[in-house]
């Protein structure tokens, strides 16, 4: 039995899953933010220019 | 048959007779009990089919393997002299290939709303830790010497609950176990109501589980919509490049229905295209199970260990949910985290059923999508993974 193979596979795997996964959520929080804070100041440009 | 041709008869073995009854279990099921039966009846099919010796529709070589399609020139030579049969034509070119998991995959992005996980994006840390139960069979099978390393990885993932990055592992990594572990996973997919709620039920109190979370999620714009395929599929490519053809068909798949300009290419890949498909895919997995082949101990291993994948699946987005209430002002229903181990839409489903259980005021299934569609990215990444590390 390879234990050094099975805590590569499952420890290593199971912790890059969560890694990748916490950087995909951070993408989509930031990407989210970005959106937002740029949809907020196009509403707001035309209402001063008036 | 009085000497003039050869009746399959005298080939049946005890075996074939076996498959003939899982085969009708399998069709019963998905027409009685409408069980996912755009795959079980043709699955239960395909079983019937390769079960009578001398049919021809596919071939099997000495050892067990489908037989090799050598080249598309000789093809229609080879299937006259018998050499192979049509399904051994799909199954190299259709799955071997990796080509019908791969088109299905755009077809579940086509139908795939991705708002809810876009709104709460810690939902993509319920979605990787429900991966738990992958893992935990990995060490499971491979330990139990059942399993090369290869086959028990692909054991693991039915622990996403997820059809296409099961089977694009499995023929990548394990073609001989194509058969069961496919049958196994969409058939346990389709248990999940009740495999789900024991656990769910033992890990929670009904305090938690009548946590009351708001009814609306925040608005998302179709300029974000537009964005999240295009951003995870970059990301995701460059952090785990073996899981492009998976992430990439089914983030493809999703700009198609969100761009707002090409619906009715979304809506033929999330139609007709995916529901033929599946039905080949079906038929095709439904052949890759001879008597021979489908009847040994590793098969009863699989059906067990799929339980105890699916358990700890569960158990590992539940116990997330739990470990962030602990830092939230705002308590979140622990259930949502189950919803992490995809099976789309059915472990949603489950959290809002006991969601309303524990408090009628409850309604978790908007809260529950998006584990549950963070599930599926985060199934197709550790398929990429565990490519990675093994191929």
């Amino acid at each position: 039995m390879d234990w050094g193979l099975i805590a590569k596979v499952a420890g290593g795997g199971f912790g890059v899953t969560i890694l990748v996964l916490v950087i995909l959520s951070l993408v989509a929080w930031i990407v989210g933010l970005i959106v937002q804070k740029t949809g907020a100041k196009a509403k707001e440009t035309p209402a001063k220019d008036k | 048959m009085f000497g003039l041709y050869e009746t399959a008869f005298g080939t049946l073995t005890w075996g074939n007779i076996l498959m003939f009854l899982i085969a009708g279990l399998l069709i019963y099921l998905g027409i009685a009990r409408k069980m996912e039966p755009i795959l079980l009846i043709p699955i239960g099919f395909g079983i019937l089919m390769v079960n009578l010796p001398i049919g021809g529709l596919m071939v099997y070589s000495a050892d067990g393997f489908p037989a090799e399609v050598s080249s598309l020139g000789g093809l229609i030579q080879a299937i006259g002299r018998g050499e192979i049969g049509l399904l051994n034509v799909l199954y190299t070119y259709g799955i071997e290939s990796e080509v019908i998991p791969l088109l299905i995959f755009l077809g579940v992005g086509a139908m795939t709303d991705f708002r809810p996980s876009i709104a709460r994006p810690i939902s993509f840390l319920f979605g990787a830790t429900a991966q738990l139960g992958v893992f935990i069979v990995f060490i499971i099978a491979y330990t139990s010497g059942l399993f090369t390393v290869n086959e028990a990885a692909c054991v693991g993932i039915i622990g996403g609950s997820d059809g296409p990055p099961t089977v694009f592992l499995t023929a990548a990594l394990a073609p001989r176990l194509l058969g069961p572990i496919t049958l196994v996973a969409y058939s346990y997919m389709a248990l999940v109501p009740i495999l789900q709620p024991p656990v769910i039920k033992a890990l929670t109190t009904k305090k938690q589980r009548a946590i009351v979370m708001k009814p609306q999620l925040r608005d998302v714009s179709k300029l974000e919509e537009i964005l999240f395929p295009i951003v995870i599929f970059l990301v995701a490519a460059l952090l785990v490049p073996k899981s492009i053809p998976l992430i990439g068909m089914f983030m493809f798949g999703n700009l198609l229905r969100v761009s707002g300009v090409t619906d009715r290419l979304a809506q033929a890949a999330g139609g007709v295209f995916i529901d033929v498909l599946t039905f080949l895919l079906g038929l095709t997995v439904g052949a890759l199970m001879p008597a021979s082949v489908f009847l040994t101990t590793q098969t009863l291993a699989i059906i067990g260990l799929a339980i105890v994948a699916f358990a700890f699946g569960t158990a590992g987005g539940l116990w997330a949910a739990q470990l962030v209430n602990l830092f939230l002002k705002e308590k979140i229903n622990p259930m949502i985290g189950a919803a992490g181990v995809s099976a789309v839409p059915m472990s949603a489903r489950v959290v809002q059923k006991m969601g309303q259980q524990a408090n009628p005021r409850n309604f978790l299934l908007m809260h529950a999508m998006g584990p549950n569609m963070a599930g599926a990215v985060a199934t197709s990444v550790v398929a990429g993974i565990l490519l990675g590390m093994l191929m």
